[in-house]
């Protein structure tokens, strides 16, 4: 069965509900309205951010659903990323960000999570001032603020 | 800022990637981000004693946020043990306790109860019940490791397996189950239990495992010696998903009884014993029903002049991944059928060659070539010849000699050849570092005459390749991995990783022992040492991301010229009571 899916900028994109239903989201939306021909709108997602979704979806339409996880410990490593995938992500930061979003609108956990593995990749071994660089924060602290903290993790250690 | 990151759970979705050092970067970087990250800082937490008062001040502040809490020293229990509400899991790395303080502990677990899912105590010295008690009210308990306590009541069995229904792993090291206390739990059953290691277990504790029906890894190391039949009865009628059996030293080692156990157990995916009863288990056709299910096979007591023909077992399990601590026989190699193992991944064998004839090392590279999933190889267990080592018999590893037909290992990331038969050239070094792009570590040894070091030792120094002595015993402990859920047994190329992103480049020339703290600011100046003794560091302190090289120059201790290190990590750190000098 073939689902429509309408973008922000009104593009329609039809796929099939196996696909589609990798959103929780829109399995929801299914489940709830049950099988019709109307076309689901998706106003927070664009066109081109769409596209993307929806391939990664295909890709990965036959991969088991995702088990609760229920270890012990929801930190995970980042260095696992799949090659597909990991090409897949090679985008500009503006559409990884657009991606993440996407995801977590639509609920699509594993995209969400590649996401931000990406994104914790970037992140990793930088100093806080690069970090502000490449993703353009400001730096709103106060310097007793920083020196605070900075104190404070001094302490934590895990291991 | 990108809309993306400006979303609190968007950006606590980022921090489950990062590690401590790099959630602490994070902190620093705006307010929102240090607001997001700090619960992560202080996630896991390791508390020593000492240090200043602002350092508890720091820790109650958040308190809130741990969930993973391990306790060192056992003074800092008074401290602490009542700032913590929501703990997921507890280790206790030091119960050396007295009784008053034994309450603080039960105290620390009972306001916790209902969030614990992992309590583990790895010493204790003080046999009491009451904190072991305390432990088993855990309704969601899911790992329990304990050690040192003698059981002597039944109630506490008995609500054990009423409360602990998501109990998976459990492990019992020097636990007397004294005569008061019957385990036939009729009617219950642990029905989640997977995993069950018995170390100096005491009692009727194989009835446990009646009530463990989906029970599929057990380990037993001594203890009370266990009859064959009992053994028998309780895994064909009880424990029929067992697929991973590790034991050593209690009575089943007495003849024809494992033969018996072999054809009783269900197909094994992976067998751990001593040399002296499995042995027979790779030479018996009796025993090929488990061939095709064999992922991983480790022996212990290895014998040298055992005469089993073990190579029988590379050519009989498709499914190999793992084999350790098996005898090689080139001759056995040359005339046997070929190996099918074509998955193995980690070999450690001893690997003998007859002197007098020097063409079998080429059968044994080319037998070796077939292996190109390997990552870890080992072609010499030296520890069966302490003191005296000769060159006869060791497999030659030179261009021209076999070497050479290793090329196709492109995945060997760890190489150990032990006694090193002739020294390596400048030309087998460079060799190496082409065709094993991949190669972290590589230990070899020579005896050294006329006080001199070897060239292409020399030049493999300078390449930088680390020198293991003993880190191998940690990795071939934690690199296999048994997924229950896949059902797939794999080489955890993780804990490589760890070793590898978690060392600090540095230039070491010989060392002197120093303590775990002072490795960190100590080893990444590239200060050299002007006499070496030995180093031992616990890599757990040294930030991530960062490479270590070790190198050594020559000094002389003894006439071999060993380097140890010994490697400690997280959780599969090796106490020296448990590491074992083979």
């Amino acid at each position: 069965m073939t689902i429509t899916l309408t973008s922000l900028d009104n593009v329609e994109f039809k796929v099939d509900k196996d696909v589609a239903e990798r959103s929780i989201l829109i399995k929801n939306m299914i489940d709830d309205i049950g099988e019709t021909d109307a076309p689901i709108p998706l106003p927070n997602v664009s066109s081109a951010v769409l596209t993307k979704v929806i391939e990664y979806c295909e890709h990965h339409r036959h991969d088991p659903p995702q088990v609760q996880d229920e270890s012990d410990d929801p930190r995970k490593r980042s260095n696992d990323i799949e090659e597909w995938d990991m090409k897949f992500m090679q985008v500009d930061q503006e559409m990884l960000f657009e991606i993440i979003l996407a995801a977590n609108y639509l609920d699509i956990k594993p995209l969400l999570d590649v996401g931000c593995k990406t994104v914790a990749n970037i992140i990793k071994g930088k100093t806080p001032e690069e970090i502000r660089k490449v993703f353009n924060i400001v730096n709103d602290f106060t310097p007793e603020e920083e020196a605070q903290i900075k104190k404070e993790n001094e302490w934590a250690e895990d291991r | 800022m990108e809309l993306a990151l400006s979303l609190p759970e968007i950006r606590g979705n980022i921090c489950r990637f990062l590690s401590l050092r790099d959630h602490k970067t994070c902190a620093l970087v705006s307010r929102v981000w240090a607001e997001s990250v700090i619960p992560w800082i202080w996630y896991s937490v390791i508390h020593h004693p000492g240090g200043p008062p602002e350092k508890l001040a720091v820790l109650h502040k958040h308190s809130a946020s741990v969930r993973v809490l391990k306790v060192g020293k056992h003074r800092t229990l008074i401290d602490i043990y009542e700032w913590f509400e929501n703990l997921q899991v507890l280790h206790f790395i030091y119960l050396n306790y007295q009784t008053e303080i034994l309450e603080y502990a039960a105290d620390l677990i009972r306001r916790n109860r209902f969030s614990l899912r992992r309590i583990h105590f790895h010493f204790s010295a003080n046999k009491d019940s009451a904190v072991f008690r305390e432990a088993l009210l855990c309704p969601l308990l899911k790992h329990l490791s304990f050690n040192n306590v003698a059981i002597q009541e039944q109630d506490l069995m008995e609500s054990f397996i009423k409360t602990c229904t998501r109990l998976t792993t459990l492990s019992l090291k020097n636990v007397t189950f004294e005569e008061t206390v019957h385990l036939m739990f009729s009617g219950q059953a642990f029905t989640n239990l997977e995993q069950v290691k018995m170390e100096y277990v005491r009692g009727p504790y194989l009835d446990i495992l009646r009530a463990c029906q989906n029970l599929k890894a057990l380990t037993i190391i001594k203890g009370d010696p266990v009859s064959a039949s009992s053994f028998l009865e309780v895994i064909t009628v009880h424990c029929r998903q067992l697929c991973v059996f590790s034991y050593s030293d209690c009575g089943l080692d007495n003849d024809g009884d494992f033969e018996k156990i072999a054809m009783a157990l269900p197909p094994m995916k992976r067998l751990q014993g001593s040399t002296k009863t499995i042995r027979d288990f790779i030479s018996s056709s009796v025993y090929s029903r488990h061939f095709e299910n064999l992922q991983a096979i480790q022996l212990h007591d290895f014998l040298l002049d055992d005469g089993t023909n073990s190579q029988m077992l590379l050519s009989s399990c498709p499914n190999l991944r793992s084999c350790v601590g098996v005898l090689l026989n080139a001759e056995d190699i040359e005339s046997g059928p070929p190996w099918v193992c074509q998955r193995l991944e980690h070999l450690e064998a001893q690997i003998m060659v007859h002197p007098e004839r020097e063409q079998l090392h080429l059968v044994v590279c080319r037998q070796l070539s077939q292996l190109k999933e390997l990552r870890i190889l080992r072609t010499d267990m030296e520890w069966w010849s302490f003191g005296t080592r000769s060159h006869t018999g060791i497999l030659s590893l030179r261009l021209g000699e076999g070497l050479e037909l290793l090329a196709s290992l492109s995945k060997l990331e760890y190489f150990n050849v032990g006694l090193l038969r002739e020294e390596w050239r400048s030309e087998e070094v460079e060799w190496m570092t082409q065709a094993w792009p991949n190669l972290v570590f590589i230990y070899y040894d020579f005896n050294e005459e006329d006080g001199v070091y070897p060239q292409g030792c020399k030049q493999m120094d300078s390449l930088g390749f680390k020198l293991l002595t003993e880190a191998y015993e940690w990795l071939s402990q934690t690199a296999l991995h048994f997924d229950f859920v896949t059902n797939q047994m794999y080489i955890q190329k993780y804990t490589l990783n760890v070793i590898v992103e978690t060392l600090q480049a540095t230039q070491l020339q010989n060392c002197y022992h120093c303590s775990n703290k002072d490795a960190q600011t100590t080893f990444s100046s590239g200060t050299i040492f002007p006499s070496f003794v030995s180093i031992a560091f616990n890599i757990k302190n040294i930030d991530p991301g960062s490479l270590w090289v070790c190198q050594w120059q020559e000094h002389q201790v003894h006439n071999r010229q060993e380097f140890a290190i010994r490697l400690a990590c997280g959780e599969s750190r090796l106490d020296d009571a448990n590491k074992t000098r083979y």
